[in-house]
């Protein structure tokens, strides 16, 4: 079972290791930067399909003023608590792996 | 001659390392200093951000494109927004997981150069010199000391650049587009233009005629 030991030696499996936990991380932001990039550019897209979009007012407000004012913080916000989470997950992940929890004193 | 400005900036200066002669007594790892090691809760900090974010562009400025430009121009703070959530999945995650608090200490830590470090350093320093200027020139301030010396300094890289025309031409020529060829000439000649220097403008109306005849073939061939 590699180990802290194949970090601190850089051995093979310790590299292998440390590549996958950096794939990992490089994946999830990445994978995060799209979702951003999609929901961002969803809007200007749809409004430029149909026009339309852009003249629609919900309760007296524009909805170029709703979204662009409004709507995007929330999903941003959200996005970025999602990254945040997901980073710390996969870090423990690693970091349970490479030191597994010690065995209980009276076991 | 320096004015009361200068005597602003040097009291802050010397404020700020007035107190970071004391901090440095108590702080004494990289991690001491990070949000006071700690101390700061992440909403306080947030909240730090965000005061530091709302600033006169984002109150006066957004508000007055929207008149001017209409609500497209709400674009603005939609890409500052989305620029905070860039900043945390590229630069901020991969610098906290390196165990670097700075751009300069990730340089030296990843590829172990002492030199790259300050090189980093003073390219921090150069831009935010450089960001002041076009503040002041805002504030219509635009004699001031600061700004003086600034200025001289970028007549002085003009006047190098414009003799050492390679450093003119090496700029577009990578790009071997002839388009960015002449949107670069025409910024020099710009350039040139603002500083009023009739030495210099000779010589830039040379160079551009130059450029132009050369990258005239570039776009021929």
């Amino acid at each position: 079972m590699p180990g802290l030991g194949d970090l601190r030696e850089d051995t093979k499996h310790g590299r292998l290791l440390v590549r996958s936990y950096l794939r990992a991380q490089l994946g999830l932001s990445l994978m995060c930067l799209t979702l951003a990039l999609v929901v961002t550019a969803s809007f200007p897209l749809i409004a430029a399909l149909d026009p339309a979009v852009a003249r629609i007012s919900v309760a007296g407000l524009p909805l170029t003023l709703l979204v662009l004012g409004f709507a995007f913080y929330p999903v941003l916000l959200g996005i970025g608590w999602f990254y945040n989470r997901q980073a710390r997950h996969l870090e423990s992940r690693f970091t349970d792996l490479v030191s597994p929890p010690e065995r209980p004193p009276d076991a | 001659m320096p004015d009361a400005s200068v005597g602003a900036i040097a009291f802050v200066t010397l404020l700020t390392i007035m107190v970071g002669a004391r901090g440095i007594r108590v702080a004494r790892t990289p991690d001491d200093f990070m949000v006071a090691a700690r101390q700061v809760p992440p909403a306080l900090n947030a909240a730090a951000i965000s005061g530091e974010y709302l600033s006169a562009a984002s109150f006066l400025g957004i508000a007055g494109l929207v008149v001017a430009q209409g609500l497209g121009a709400l674009w603005y703070s939609v890409g500052y927004t989305a620029g905070y959530l860039v900043l945390l999945l590229l630069v901020a995650a991969p610098l906290r997981r390196f165990g670097a608090y700075t751009i300069p200490d990730f340089a030296a830590g990843r590829l172990g150069s002492v030199g790259l470090r300050q090189a980093t350093t003073v390219l921090v320093l150069v831009i935010g010199w450089f960001y002041l200027l076009p503040q002041m020139k805002g504030l219509a301030d635009h004699e001031a000391w600061l700004v003086r010396v600034l200025k001289r300094w970028n007549r002085r890289l003009l006047d190098w650049a414009l003799w050492h025309q390679r450093a003119v031409f090496g700029v577009s020529v990578v790009s071997s587009d002839a388009a960015v060829c002449h949107a670069v000439l025409s910024q020099v000649a710009d350039a040139v233009e603002s500083i009023g220097d009739a030495v210099l403008t000779d010589r830039a109306t040379e160079i551009v005629t130059m450029g132009e005849r050369m990258y005239g073939e570039l776009d021929g061939r």
